[in-house]
């Protein structure tokens, strides 16, 4: 699975690195049990501090989609992150309400918004089956 | 011209063809350590005439130098003449890395004069995450291997030094030692600092990035090849203890001058094996795909300093193994140390 990083963009890099890989969970090309390099091996194949790696993948733990084991390294465990739907969906009201909101001061019609919704399921259920 | 002489001018010849070889142990892509997003900038007309210069310099000069070198061996005594010797590798070092810069400032120049390269990036690295350290870096258990020669040749030092003469060989050559030091901890020693400097050379290449980064086919079979380099480290790092090991023992017992002299050659095929690495795995490989331009990180394609890159060790852009992070306290520490080692047990 490739993860890409772009040092221009606005977001920080620790956020694309949790982002990439929350996001090769959805679409099906990380699995559970799958290992992830290490923090030292990440930073250096990006170029970027050890802390910034290691941020993401504290991240990541604490939302249950990875599973850090001390000695044997890093691995997918998106079963925790399945559990916490209802978590999710709590906080992710805000954002949620903030792009809305957006859409509508813009005029965005709502069934573009939801076709786009739609076809970004698909595609990551799709590439999942 | 005795044998010592004969060995220290092979040993010149040797550094010589390395030197003059530089543009070529590097990836297609990379020209006197310029990164190009195309390969095919090894065949362009303007690179060709820059490496061309480079390569009739710096034959050139190591030719006079080597020339010097014999006419030294005729006219100075055996002392003054290794004196000399070291006075024309330190030369032949500084002009052809001179030489290297100047041509690594010409290739700059040829890259701002072409048209910019889509696929040349500054702000966009693709990793692939698929892949394990389990798959991209040795095992820690093979430095382990390491680890029951150097106690036993601590444990001769320690237990043997009553036992051991009061002249200590310090030198060896192909018939067996030819320079002695009287005994001191400070002399029995520095084989055991040795094999250590090398340990941890080995620990600390282990995880050391490719030169050229970008996507994973901008440095394609690179963690093969860094697997079975550090292994190729390891063995040698054995062969090397165990040379070392040798060395103490004779301290106590005589050791018969063969073993140095199949030691030392098997050790020679490894610089061999090296380059044979690093043309199957490195030089051969199809570079493809957006390539991170970070030239501006390679001071004169040579030194490597970036503070935002946590390794200790990388590759090296130009030449064969791994260069360290400028950037990076712990590399200084790393480098100084190596020198002050090498200053010390060469006193």
């Amino acid at each position: 699975m490739l993860l890409s990083i772009d040092f221009g963009s606005d977001q920080p890099i620790y956020m694309q690195i949790r982002n990439g890989i929350v996001n090769g969970i959805a679409s099906g090309n990380l699995n559970d049990g799958d290992p992830l390099p290490s923090v030292r091996t990440l930073g250096a194949e990006i170029g970027v501090n050890l802390h910034t790696v290691n941020k993401a993948y504290q991240l990541l733990q604490s939302e249950g989609f990875i599973e850090i084991q001390r000695r044997r390294g890093t691995f997918i465990k998106a079963g925790d992150a399945a559990q916490n739907a209802a978590e999710f969906l709590e906080n992710c009201g805000d954002p949620l309400k903030t792009l809305v909101s957006e859409a509508v001061t813009r005029r965005v019609d709502r069934a573009v918004l939801h076709q786009m919704i739609d076809h970004m399921y698909d595609e990551l259920e799709g590439n999942e089956s | 011209m005795n044998e010592n002489i004969l060995i220290l001018i092979c040993t010149y010849v040797l550094v010589a063809c390395l030197m003059i070889m530089q543009p070529w142990f590097s990836r297609k892509n990379v020209l006197f350590g310029v990164v190009f997003a195309n390969p095919s900038i090894w065949r362009d007309a303007q690179a060709a005439s820059i490496r061309r210069r480079y390569l009739v310099r710096s034959a050139g000069t190591d030719l006079a130098l080597f020339v010097i070198l014999l006419f030294l061996s005729f006219i100075l005594t055996d002392e003054k003449w290794l004196f000399g010797f070291s006075m024309v590798m330190l030369a032949l070092i500084v002009i052809d890395s001179f030489l290297f810069v100047l041509a690594n400032r010409q290739t700059r120049k040829l890259k701002q004069s072409m048209a910019p390269d889509a696929q040349l990036t500054t702000k966009k690295i693709v990793v692939d995450l698929g892949k394990s350290d389990r798959e991209t870096v040795l095992s820690l258990k093979w430095v382990l291997l390491l680890v029951p020669v150097f106690v036993a040749t601590l444990a001769v030092v320690w237990f043997g030094y009553p036992y051991m003469a009061d002249s200590i060989p310090t030198h060896f050559g192909i018939s067996g030692p030819d320079r002695w030091a009287p005994k001191s901890w400070h002399t029995v020693l520095s084989p055991v600092a040795l094999e250590l400097m090398l340990g941890a050379l080995v620990l600390f290449t282990r995880r050391a990035p490719a030169s050229v980064k970008g996507n994973p086919n901008a440095a394609p079979g690179y963690a093969q090849y860094r697997k079975m380099m550090t292994l190729l480290l390891i063995i040698f790092c054995l062969l090397s203890e165990i040379l070392f090991f040798l060395v103490v023992l004779s301290f106590i017992t005589p050791i018969s001058p063969l073993w140095f002299a199949i030691l030392s050659l098997v050790n020679l095929g490894f610089l061999i094996t090296m380059i044979w690495l690093y043309i199957r795995f490195v030089r051969s490989k199809h570079v493809s795909g957006p390539i991170l331009d970070d030239d501006g990180k390679w001071i004169w394609g040579i030194f490597y300093f970036n503070r935002s890159d946590p390794s200790i060790f990388v590759e090296k852009r130009v030449g064969i193994g791994f260069t360290v992070n400028m950037a990076r306290p712990i590399a200084w520490i790393v480098l100084v140390g190596i020198i002050l080692i090498t200053i010390l047990l060469s006193r």
